[in-house]
């Protein structure tokens, strides 16, 4: 912890080589931040260098009382949002209209490893996953996801129930199928 | 519902928050260049910014200047009321109206003086205490008054007597007062021009010569002053820190002290400063080494012997003009400078360790000394390791650094205390340009190609400083001047290594005027 003060503080002097340290402390975490956001690789390194731009240059904002990681994956996530609001993704929140019931998969949630659980993840709809991934994984309320996107409380319960829905219908698929497969070899 | 709702969140948290994916490393590429693109803008900024103000302070010093000299300062109409009313009538003596005692011509222009004295007055009134007498530039009539020990008057000044004088462009009518005025006039100019000056000016009354428009009544002064200081200079080169003493400082200045003002308005002066300084490198060596264990130059491990081994001595010379004018307590000075400084290093050789083929570095240093007529001793240092040169075997070289600067310092001051009395305090903000004219490299007596690509031709300073002063007497005071002067650029082009070096001095001096 001592270290990182040290490169905090190195890094606020600007130092590039404390810079780069810090960097490679953390972009390993953040990028895959990112992929849970933008599934494409190149859009989600933009937005991996846009976010450690604000980082460095808003590094003084930084308390230093919290976890220095929490406040880069909070830069992190607020850039990919306001990415995502310059893109309009808001549209395709009411999209996918569809009821679909939540059943219980945990099980098969249980076996997967985590590349596989991002790719469960990059595949839901933009709505679904942005809603997910601030309620699920990054731990936002539903009031504070409601205003950070814009949206009602009603909206971001039913984006993430939808989505839980689908991943479960997901690994249903894709357990049904590997079970196919046992069975046919 | 509630059974089902958490269970695949916590599998996807647990497992995606400590996720890590490595990112191409055209990113980390991206965040330096801008980081890097953004510090040379934001530098550009503060040398935009310091310009602005600079051109801000020299127009509103100009301005200032300016309608000092050629304005229309809008002299104040002699006051009406019961002295001038009353002022045909001239009273020698206690008894009527004081306002009597000024005598006041009629209405035709004339050139006669009027003069009055009046001496223990008893009842001075109220409308004497009011009475303003005030210069007219270009008539010629004046009048005189000469107070003695005026018991209640506001016109008494803290001596107990006063000259006053002042022109009023009117005849006099009473020709039995032209002997006293004479008289009186004459003892008034035998005073001593100091005790004028020291002398503290009712309210009322402004103090002014008797016979000659005030405008043009200047009396000089040259003050000379020789400092002998302690200054601390500071340049960051690798994070640690260097130190030398210096200097010796001499300055000499030429005033313009309006007649019947104690304070100069005009400030010429001319200054030269040497300085010597000796230093051997050794003194920081554990510093840098234990720092920078893994300090390579051209393949060559730096061992502790290279930095034990350099020693450097210093000399330089600075020469300058500056002008500067007070304005009430704001005093503004500017000027132009040339400084010239050396610096001779000589290392040992061969003092790599790693069984490196023997070879040296020269390192590029530049250091110089800066000064200006406020007694203000500065110095700067850049400290640049350069690897260049074959391999040699002699046991040192020599090798002398020469730099020449112009600068042009803008400084303002103010004073907390009334300027020019026996106790000043005042504070000093400002900037200076300083201009690389030439640099050159000697090595072993031969001249070599010069590395002037590593030190920028331009500088810019931020000067804050403090004085305080005691002067027992006129002629003579003590002054002591904190002073702390900062680069906001660094003074080498290197992007690695930038140097910003700081100046924090504290010079002491006697100053003489005659």
């Amino acid at each position: 912890l001592n270290d990182q003060e040290q490169l905090v503080k190195q890094a606020l002097k600007g130092e590039r080589s404390a810079q780069e340290k810090l960097y490679k402390l953390f972009s390993g975490k953040m990028f895959a931040v990112c992929l849970r956001y933008f599934p494409d690789r190149m859009e989600a390194e933009d937005i991996l260098q846009e976010g450690f731009i604000k980082v460095f240059t808003h590094l003084g904002q930084y308390s230093g009382s919290g976890s220095l990681e929490g406040w880069i994956r909070r830069v992190i996530v607020n850039t990919a949002l306001e990415k995502l609001r310059k893109k309009s993704f808001l549209i395709s929140l009411n999209d996918h209209a569809e009821a679909i019931s939540e059943t219980s998969s945990n099980g098969a949630f249980s076996t997967m490893e985590a590349n596989e659980l991002l790719k469960l993840v990059q595949e839901l709809p933009q709505g679904y996953r942005v809603v997910f991934n601030l309620y699920a994984i990054e731990g936002y309320s539903h009031a504070e996801i409601a205003e950070k996107l814009g949206i009602s409380e009603g909206t971001s319960k039913s984006q993430l129930a939808r989505a839980r829905g689908t991943l479960q219908k997901q690994v249903k698929e894709l357990y049904s199928i590997d079970k196919l497969k046992i069975v046919n070899e | 519902m509630s059974n089902t709702e958490n269970l695949p969140d916590e599998h996807f948290r647990n497992k995606l928050e400590n996720l890590e994916i490595t990112p191409s490393d055209r990113v980390w590429g991206g965040i330096s260049s801008h980081l890097e693109r953004s510090a040379i803008t934001q530098s550009k900024r503060k040398v935009l910014w310091l310009w602005r103000l600079s051109m801000i302070t020299l127009l509103v010093s100009l301005t200032a200047t300016g309608y000092v000299i050629f304005g229309d300062h809008g002299q104040p109409e002699p006051v009406k009321g019961p002295v001038a009313d009353n002022a045909a009538n001239t009273v020698n003596g206690a008894g009527d109206d004081a306002g009597k005692a000024l005598e006041r011509s009629g209405s035709s222009a004339g050139s006669k003086d009027i003069s009055t004295s009046i001496q223990d007055q008893e009842t001075s009134s109220a409308s004497s205490s009011n009475a303003q007498v005030v210069p007219k530039h270009g008539q010629s009539s004046s009048l005189s008054s000469e107070i003695k020990g005026s018991s209640s008057s506001n016109m008494t000044s803290s001596s107990g007597e006063m000259n006053v004088s002042a022109f009023s462009g009117q005849n006099s009518t009473g020709t039995q007062k032209k002997a006293s005025e004479t008289e009186l006039y004459n003892e008034g100019s035998k005073l001593p021009r100091n005790e004028l000056r020291h002398a503290d000016p009712p309210e009322v009354i402004k103090l002014v010569q008797s016979d000659e428009p005030q405008a043009d009544s200047y009396s000089s002064a040259a003050k000379m002053a020789s400092f002998a200081g302690v200054t601390l200079m500071s340049s960051r080169h690798l994070h640690v820190r260097q130190q030398e003493l210096a200097s010796a400082f001499e300055e000499l200045e030429y005033e313009q002290i309006p007649e019947g003002e104690v304070c100069p308005h005009w400030i010429v002066g001319i200054n030269y400063t040497y300085g010597n300084t000796y230093r051997i490198l050794k003194d920081n060596s554990d510093e840098y080494y234990e720092r920078y264990p893994n300090m390579f130059i051209d393949d060559h491990k730096l061992s502790k012997s290279y930095y034990d081994s350099i020693e450097s001595r210093s000399t330089g010379y600075a020469r300058g003009l500056a002008v500067g004018y007070r304005l009430g307590r704001l005093t503004l000075k500017t000027g132009i400078e040339q400084s010239k400084y050396e610096w001779e290093t000589a290392m040992a050789r061969g003092a790599y360790q790693g069984g490196q083929e023997p070879s040296f570095v020269i390192p590029t240093a530049m250091s110089y000394y800066e000064n200006d007529t406020l007694g203000e001793n500065y110095a700067a240092e850049l400290f640049i390791i350069n690897s260049s040169a074959p391999p040699q075997f002699e046991d040192t070289v020599t090798l002398v650094h020469s730099f020449s600067y112009t600068s042009v310092p803008l400084r303002l001051s103010y004073s907390f205390t009334k300027p020019c009395s026996k106790v000043g305090v005042a504070v000093t903000g400002g900037a200076a340009a300083s201009f690389l004219r030439s640099y050159t490299l000697t090595q072993d007596g031969s001249l070599q190609a010069p590395e002037e690509h590593y030190i920028s031709k331009q500088s810019y300073q931020l000067i804050a400083g403090a004085s305080v002063s005691y002067a027992p007497v006129r002629w003579f005071s003590i002054e002591v001047q904190p002073t702390y002067r900062r680069f906001i650029q660094p003074v080498n082009r290197q992007q690695t290594v930038k140097t910003y070096p700081y100046m924090l001095g504290v010079q002491g001096g006697l100053y003489f005027r005659f």
